[in-house]
């Protein structure tokens, strides 16, 4: 009787779970029938041109959204990994531009998630200016617009558009009519970008505020570019848009020129600007936005790589830009005397590239692994003279094998101590696995 | 009143030779049926073609024609590899000792091998040597695509390729020791789990100790003395900046592996000894 009871019991246990499984697909399937047959209500902002992006929409959201993220980090780490050292690439670790690594990454974090915004803004720009793909430029702008029309951050993309159309080509480097063409292209854009921009307002939030992609800078823009275009009666409408504040600038220089009707007017703004474009580079003051990554992932390489790497961990990037392309660097170890190109202390807590050379007497590693750290931890690291090429062997690199305590060096844990460890847990596995064979 | 005990010493010596020999026979004979019975399965083969529609979409992502990406590929190249690694070590690991013991055939192969310890083994190198060619054929592909398009050798792909192999070789050890003693979702699930934790002990550690929770980083630090430390096995660092691996480190590395691979298997044995088939 009672086994009778459990036979009856499994079998409608079996019953019952086989229905809501069935009961389950058909929804899925309903459901997914339905979002097939009325997309557009289900996905207005999605572009379903084809079976691959309605395959795409099955596709759970945050599945998409996790897997471009992924994406869009390993795109990162490549940008600051740089070149090959074996292959010839055209491109510079820590900058996004000229970089044919990422744009397979980025173009998959695009296709998963269309409506990241930035991820736009960076490709056609890297494809524009940097690759010659400008046709591309545009039409991934285009289907980023098209895929995120309700979107508030819409005006983004349309100043993206003008941004690759307005600086295409040059005044220094291009004929003059080219560039009218292409500005006027440009004012298009950046009429569509304030449209959206004052449409959505309401919706924006503090959050969304960029320091480029702004109603401020489209006015200065939409200004300078009606002006190259011949239109300066409506760049001077457009520029009374812009706050006092931002008027003072070579730009209002050349409207305060343009109201006084100057007979000797330069063509474009840019003419103004030809001796400062010399002297012009901008300040970084990106810091490393994580900590320390855990110690063993370094540990299989040479202790001669520890001074790149430590450079590559504290995301600063390559070496070569570091020492190479930062003219105060420079400056600083020709003559550390004398003050950098004439400027009494320029930029005094941090330079363009990172670190601070506000004390140039110290070693070149430590003054940017330094910065922004403990001050503490200074005392533990060696002064030693400018002329001094650092490599492995020097007495001062031996503090990277003091591994945790040195927070300068913790991601750089070296391979002995980490191999001490790895050697005693071995040692000890094949003891206690020796025992077991003899006792067990 | 000499010439006895040399007649029995060399009679001792001569079983001793013996039973090593017949031992190891046995070992070679399991893990040779175990690659052969391995690459029979479609499975395999089925693992292996996974990698064309792969291949395929790195040109297919290419979509500005820009040309071979180096790293991208090698860095794509190698997290196929892991994975199809990982695919066979599941896959194939499973099938060896479960399933002998469900079909009862473990009985028959008990008759002719001396120690349950013998037949762990013996399968754990059937195993390892479908592994270790399916990543020599993978890492000398991959080699070989970016030598023809990228013109130039890059060593450390079989490097970290044998990195990769001792990594996964350690998990198939751990693999055998769980199907010794649950059933095939318990081992399925235990070995995932060890593998995910194996990765981020470290971190975790790490994350112990800067939160200053020290009872929770003691913990973490037995932990890490059992189970398996995969960070150890990290290839990317090596292969994104294009640095050699040194010599030292990795015979440490496999010292490592052999250790623990023998720890695991040494535990298996004795769980399954005592087990009642």
């Amino acid at each position: 009787m009672i086994k009778q009871f459990k036979n009856n019991s499994t079998g409608s246990a079996r019953l019952s779970f086989l229905l809501v499984m069935l009961m389950l697909v058909m929804a899925l399937a309903s459901q997914y029938t339905m979002k097939a047959r009325h997309w557009n209500h289900y996905y207005p902002e999605a572009l379903v041109t084809s079976l691959s992006d309605l395959a795409l929409q099955a596709i759970p959201a945050q599945i998409k959204s996790f897997s471009a993220g992924v994406f869009r980090i390993t795109a990162d780490e490549y940008m600051h990994i740089g070149p090959s050292k074996k292959t010839k690439q055209n491109f510079v670790a820590g900058s996004f531009a000229g970089n044919t690594e990422i744009m397979s990454l980025l173009e998959l974090s695009v296709i998963l998630e269309p409506t990241n915004m930035e991820m736009y803004a960076v490709m056609s720009q890297n494809l524009a200016f940097h690759l010659n793909r400008f046709h591309d430029a545009i039409e991934l702008l285009h289907r980023g617009i098209l895929a995120n029309k309700r979107s508030p951050d819409l005006h983004k993309l349309y100043m993206a558009g003008a941004y690759c159309y307005g600086f295409i080509k040059k005044p220094s480097f291009s004929s003059h009519e080219e560039v009218k063409k292409n500005r006027a292209i440009a004012v298009n854009y950046l009429n569509a970008a304030i449209s959206s921009y004052l449409k959505n307002e309401y919706r924006l939030t503090p959050t969304m505020a960029d320091d480029f992609a702004n109603l401020q800078n489209y006015y200065v823009l939409q200004s300078r570019f009606l002006s190259d275009i011949g239109k300066r009666e409506l760049a001077l409408e457009a520029w009374n848009k812009v706050t006092a504040e931002r008027q003072k600038s070579y730009l209002g220089h050349f409207f305060t020129m343009v109201q006084q009707k100057e007979t000797a007017m330069p063509e474009f703004p840019d003419d103004l600007l030809t001796p400062e474009y010399k002297s012009l580079f901008q300040v970084s003051t990106i810091r490393m936005p994580y900590g320390a990554t855990a110690p063993y992932r370094f540990w299989l390489v040479d202790s001669t790589n520890l001074y790149y790497l430590t450079i590559y961990a504290r995301g600063l990037g390559a070496l070569s830009l570091l020492e190479k392309d930062c003219p105060q660097h420079q400056a600083a170890l020709e003559a550390s005397e004398t003050s950098i190109d004439g400027i009494n202390d320029p930029f005094p807590k941090l330079s363009d590239c990172g670190h601070d050379h506000s004390s140039e007497n110290e070693h070149a590693l430590h003054q940017q692994q330094t910065t922004g750290a403990d001050q503490d931890q200074d005392r533990d690291h060696t002064h030693i003279s400018l002329d001094h090429v650092c490599g492995p062997e020097c007495e001062h690199e031996r503090h990277h094998e003091n591994g945790e305590e040195c927070q300068h060096c913790a991601s750089a844990k070296s391979w002995k101590q980490a191999g001490n460890s790895v050697m005693l847990q071995g040692i000890l596995m094949l003891t206690v696995a020796v025992l077991i064979r003899k006792f067990f | 009143m000499t010439a006895k005990p040399c007649l029995l010493e060399q009679k001792k010596l001569d079983m001793n030779m013996n039973y090593i020999e017949a031992r190891v026979s046995c070992i070679t004979s399991i893990a040779w049926y175990s690659f052969i019975e391995a690459l029979r399965n479609r499975l395999f083969l089925g693992v292996l073609l996974l990698a064309l529609p792969f291949t395929a979409a790195a040109w297919n992502i290419d979509v500005y024609q820009l040309g071979f990406q180096t790293k991208f590929i090698s860095d794509a190249g190698l997290t196929l590899i892991s994975t199809l690694g990982l695919l066979v070590v599941l896959f194939f690991s499973l099938d060896q000792i479960i399933p002998d013991i469900e079909r009862r055939t473990i009985y028959f192969i008990f008759t002719r091998v001396p120690s349950r310890h013998t037949y762990m083994l013996g399968r754990f190198l059937g195993i390892v040597a479908t592994l270790f060619c399916l990543h020599v054929f993978m890492s000398g592909l991959l080699m070989l695509i970016i030598r023809l398009r990228a013109d130039a050798w890059f060593t450390e792909i079989p490097i970290a390729g044998l990195i990769i192999f001792l990594k996964q070789s350690l998990l198939v050890s751990i693999v055998m020791l769980l199907a010794s003693c649950t059933s095939k979702i318990i081992t399925v699930s235990l070995s995932v789990l060890i593998y995910v934790i194996g990765h981020g002990l470290d971190i975790f550690r790490m994350l112990a100790e800067q939160s200053g929770n020290f009872v929770f980083a003691f913990l973490l630090d037995l932990a890490a003395i059992i189970l398996p430390d995969f960070s150890l096995y990290e290839t990317r660092i090596m292969i994104m900046h294009e640095i050699p691996a040194q010599t030292s480190a990795l015979l440490i590395l496999a010292f490592y592996t052999f250790s623990a691979i023998i720890f695991y298997l040494a535990i298996g044995g004795a769980v399954l000894k005592r087990r009642d088939l």
